[in-house]
């Protein structure tokens, strides 16, 4: 069973960017530095005499002994993201809304949230099915990455979503049209986590359009890599991101070393 | 391939092989209901289910898949009111099993969910109309066995022979 403090856990807290790395600091990340005190931007406090204060004792623990972490970001056409990250521990998870004023909430749940909280987050929902035995469609190597790199402006992104278009126009006309009028978001999902053998990785890239959904996937070659395109409905997104995060083994084992 | 065992009645309008060691209980086919379960529980607990509904078609319902789908739309807003967290995956037209060598069409459903004991479970559903009643299927297991279960859910689904009630 989990030890949790008696007092009532409270499982959410509002931060602002330099309170999160004081967090960080404060559970012993980054470089350990006391923190004797911390409140978030609601007054309510966090850390006394360099501890988690009881209140938030789950919460805390949801950072400090953090078993996965996976990352979520949407991109749109015009380079608006909405990014979280989450984190799973043998206390629950955590994850991080950005606000719009620049601070951060900081939310707590059981480990069974991680499902809906994904959905919402990957914006993943119902979708026109595609015909069944389409074709992937082979394109270059760097183009989900061209397609969310805003760095150098929209040009780049642009000529990606362009790219991809033409690349998939064959499989579906539909969602061609959507990425060329803009109406397509890039979703990536990037995890890593205590696999109890050295640590896993994962990583899931798509485009969601309202006609429906892509999803690339890498075909290992003998020479290199073929790297793929292909139209899919939105649950078989959902159940390849299922599948590529920790499963029932990984999440049992997290419990027993807590 | 496990050893397998024919899920059939006379009152039960289809009919389908299903694992050997999974528990079926037929007492509900009175009204219409027949629930097949696995004999262990999987993740957090939870025994994964598939529950049969059948009801007899009426002279205004239509077989088409279209009509099939439009009733599910309508069903789709009450999921919500009765299911915790209810993340609804997709709702269109799909294959539903064989009526003799033809695909039955109806509509498939995927949808993720909360029980009652905070389990997170996925939630496949297939309904279509044929052989004058309405069939519906419902695959609900652990979301964290998805990697297993939804092909073995889409497989039965697949198999199934609509054989009408006697």
């Amino acid at each position: 069973m989990e030890q949790h403090s008696p007092k009532e856990q409270r499982s959410i807290a509002r931060l602002g960017a330099e309170q999160l790395d004081q967090l960080a600091a404060a559970l012993g990340w980054l470089e350990p530095v006391t923190v004797p005190e911390l409140r978030d931007l609601d007054g309510q406090l966090l850390v006394s005499d360099g501890r988690p204060a009881p209140e938030y004792d789950r919460l805390m623990r949801s950072f400090s002994e953090q078993r996965a972490v996976i990352l979520v970001q949407r991109v749109d056409s015009q380079g608006r993201e909405r990014n979280t990250t989450i984190r799973l521990s043998p206390h629950g998870m955590l994850w991080q809304e950005p606000q719009d004023d620049g601070s951060v909430l900081l939310r707590g749940a059981a480990g069974g949230t991680l499902y809906p909280v994904l959905i919402d987050w990957m914006g993943l929902g119902p979708r026109p099915a595609p015909a069944h035995g389409v074709v992937p469609a082979e394109v270059p190597k760097d183009l989900m990455v061209r397609a969310v790199d805003f760095s150098q402006g929209p040009d780049g992104p642009a000529a990606a979503r362009h790219q991809a278009a033409a690349a998939v126009r064959g499989q579906s006309p539909q969602i061609a049209d959507d990425l060329e009028a803009g109406q397509a978001d890039v979703v990536v999902l990037a995890a890593e986590w205590d696999d109890g053998a050295g640590g896993a990785q994962a990583r899931l890239m798509g485009v969601d359009t309202p006609a429906g959904m892509l999803v690339h996937s890498a075909e290992r070659r003998f020479l290199g890599e073929k790297h793929l395109l292909e139209p899919a409905p939105a649950w078989v997104v959902w159940h390849m991101t299922v599948a590529s995060l920790p499963g029932g083994e990984d999440i049992a084992r997290w419990g027993q070393h807590a | 391939m496990d050893a397998s065992q024919r899920l059939e009645h006379p009152q039960f309008a289809a009919a389908l092989e299903i694992p050997q060691r999974w528990e079926v209980d037929l007492s509900g086919i009175g009204d219409g209901l027949v629930i097949v379960g696995d004999d262990r529980p999987w993740s957090m607990g939870f025994v994964p289910t598939v529950v049969f509904t059948q009801a007899p078609l009426g002279q205004e319902h239509s077989t088409d898949p279209a009509a099939v789908l439009d009733s599910q739309r309508i069903v789709e807003s009450t999921l919500a009111e009765q299911l915790r967290d209810l993340r609804p995956l997709h709702l269109d037209v799909d294959t539903f099993g064989f009526l003799g060598e033809q695909q039955v069409h109806g509509v498939m459903r995927v949808a993720s969910y909360t029980t009652a004991e905070a389990v997170p479970v996925m939630m496949h559903q297939w309904v279509a109309r044929c052989v004058g009643v309405e069939l519906s299927m419902t695959v609900t297991y652990p979301t964290v066995d998805m990697p297993t279960w939804s092909e073995g859910g889409w497989s039965l689904a697949n198999t199934l022979e609509w054989t009408g009630v006697s």
